[in-house]
């Protein structure tokens, strides 16, 4: 019975939501429009040159001393007692309910709401509160995800009710050591490729009941999870989000720590430790930005996979929208009687699948010539490098990220005021905003190009110093270490400036 | 001592941002206009090869279209919708405040949305 519930609940509800997402309507476009300018040549140009100077004035800093230490200064923001307030139970517990409340919304609104993006909450709700949103705060606040993720306060709801009845609740009675050690971070792999396939290339990803669907989906798989392998063990290994998130808040300001009763860091950036851990031995520490990308110790294959592959969706959601990317789907189809969207549908997963099998194959052509600078065998080793340098990409790729998107989201995040009002789409006016029209002039082109420009220049900063620290860690010698960040540097100001290209691009709607 | 590097790095990025960000803002101060584009469509398709309007923030713009049937044009982001009738020059106004790359789309009732030009307004 076990064996049976392990094997096919994953597969079959996987099978079963891809089975009802394949013949899903076309819509014209994605949900929300983004209505950026293309960055001028002047500012991509300044961009472009501040990030290979500056990568100079690091390589020299570095050349003349030898950092000593990976250490950084922290502060405990729960010294503070109006972070204290913040972060205390009740104000997490009703963050908790809260977010419960949010997902169930989207599943009601999904499943029985117009279905119709532009007329039903929930897109706007998942693709720009959620995806974009927490992005952006695990970034630049710190692990929200970890602490408000709705689908473990489901479970672990549903559990305790559960344990009224049998004694051993919803888990299978293993404990958390049971998670085989081999899957490491495969299974968040395996469903981040779905994702990614439903975000990018699915045409019907803005469909309120595909949403639905695909959530109902990705619940079933998570629960099933943690009931055999305890919720710890999964969210901490296996969970797709939790890895992605926890990804991004690595690069945040602030971590969550857990010190032993003598003061020694016991955990840090470890949700599920910080969870279970006393009040008394929690910190939530300030840090600099970047800082927790350094801590890399047992990274896994699967996990350097996750996130190079995170990294080549997010370059291919923007590279979608340029019009080089448009003519070739255009020569590829133009004069084919079968020109339909379900081509386009399969021209965006070709790409997707193209361009992660490119960023690996780059990131790992890159680390071999890199590894070739190590003087011990275990240096020496290409997939030793690949796992270790992985995270420090991570500030490139966020700061693209937030320059592609800062304004929708504060643009098409203002959708959310009429839908308040009306979550259905069935005409409702629950608050009198169901006729909100949507601010475009919010933000101005200006501010976008300049902090499109200053965050890819200061996250390219970060990345090549993370970098040579990380070089002076694993390869030891400090001549060594150097040497081997040339490769380094030439990935970094090459995915950069392919960054920078995409913003300096028109965005594109084939039609 | 890595902190040292670290806010040196940044001081030194934050000094030459400021140079570029003084360079942009002393770009020229326009005085708004008045700005006409005319726009021709048959069977649904633009006659002329300019796809892109391109005005400034603050213009005030109008857009004739004329078309050999019956379509509804959709300016994206300001939401404006015109219908054109055969025969009828159909002025589409707006202040162009907003900065920004906007599609403009035409619906019919037998045909599917498409994009048909976009306008460009530059800060």
């Amino acid at each position: 019975m076990k064996r049976l519930a392990v094997t096919i609940v994953p597969f079959a509800t996987a099978l079963a939501v891809l089975v009802w997402l394949i013949p899903g309507v076309a819509f014209a476009h994605g949900f929300g429009e983004k209505y950026d300018l293309p960055l001028p040549l002047s500012l991509y140009v300044t961009g472009a040159g501040l990030a290979v100077a500056l990568s100079f004035v690091i390589v020299a800093v570095f050349v003349r001393r030898t950092p000593s230490t990976t250490d950084y200064p922290r502060f405990n923001l729960l010294k503070l007692w109006p972070v204290r307030v913040l972060a205390s139970a009740p104000v997490i517990q009703t963050l908790r309910v809260l977010s419960v409340l949010v997902l169930l919304l989207v599943l009601l609104t999904g499943a029985l709401g117009v279905n119709r993006s532009t007329a039903n909450i929930a897109p706007v709700l998942v693709w720009v509160y959620w995806w974009v949103g927490i992005a952006f705060a695990s970034a630049l606040i710190g692990n929200v995800w970890g602490l408000i993720n709705p689908v473990r306060t489901i479970y672990e709801w549903m559990d305790a009710l559960a344990r009224r009845v049998i004694p051993g609740g919803l888990s299978f009675g293993q404990d958390d050591s049971a998670y085989p050690p081999r899957w490491a971070a495969w299974p968040a792999v395996i469903v981040f490729a779905l994702f990614a396939w439903f975000e990018i290339a699915y045409e019907g990803s803005a469909e309120p009941l595909s949403l639905a669907i695909a959530i109902i989906g990705y619940c079933m798989i998570t629960w099933w999870g943690m009931a055999i392998f305890g919720a710890d063990a999964w969210m901490r290994n296996a969970d797709v989000f939790s890895l992605i998130f926890g990804v991004l808040a690595r690069f945040a300001p602030t971590e969550l720590r857990v010190v032993s009763e003598s003061g020694d860091t016991e955990s840090i950036d470890d949700v599920e430790a910080f969870r279970s851990a006393p009040p008394e031995r929690r910190e939530l520490g300030l840090r600099p930005p970047g800082a927790g990308l350094l801590n890399v110790a047992g990274t896994s294959t699967s996990y350097m996979i996750l996130v190079v592959v995170l990294l080549s969706t997010v370059t291919f959601d923007g590279l979608q929208d340029t019009p080089p990317w448009a003519r070739l789907v255009h020569s590829a189809f133009v004069n084919s009687p079968g020109w339909t969207s379900t081509a386009v549908t399969l021209v965006n997963t070709a790409g997707l699948i193209a361009f992660a099998g490119i960023f690996v194959a780059a990131y790992l052509l890159f680390c071999a010539v890199m590894a070739r600078s190590g003087e011990e065998p275990d240096t020496r080793d290409t997939m030793a490098a690949a796992r270790v340098f992985a995270l420090s990409l991570v500030p490139i790729a966020f700061a693209y990220h937030l320059a592609h998107f800062i304004s929708y989201l504060l643009i098409q995040g203002q959708v959310v005021i009429p839908h308040a009002s009306d979550p259905f789409g069935f005409g409702w006016d629950l608050f009198g905003t169901s006729d909100y029209q949507v601010n475009i002039g919010i933000v101005n082109a200006q501010f976008v190009w300049i902090l499109a420009i200053a965050a890819i220049v200061i996250g390219h900063v970060i990345a090549v110093f993370l970098a040579h620290v990380t070089a002076l860690r694993h390869f030891g010698a400090h001549d060594v270490a150097l040497r081997s960040q040339r490769a380094m540097l030439i990935l970094m100001v090459g995915y950069t400036m392919v960054s920078l290209w995409i913003l300096a691009q028109p965005i594109t709607e084939y039609a | 001592m890595q902190t040292t590097v670290f806010l040196r790095t940044f001081a030194i990025a934050a000094a030459l941002l400021l140079i570029a960000i003084s360079a942009m803002a002393c770009g020229e101060d326009r005085e708004p206009q008045d700005v006409a584009f005319e726009m021709n469509l048959v069977g649904g398709e633009l006659t002329g090869d300019e796809t892109t309007v391109t005005v400034n923030q603050g213009d005030t713009v109008t857009i004739d279209w004329t078309s050999d049937m019956p379509l509804l044009v959709h300016l994206h982001g300001y939401n404006i919708e015109t219908q054109l009738e055969p025969g009828v020059t159909a002025p589409m106004s707006f202040v162009a405040d907003a900065t920004g790359r906007y599609d403009i789309a035409i619906h019919a009732a037998d045909v599917h949305e498409r994009v048909i030009a976009t306008l460009e307004v530059r800060p």
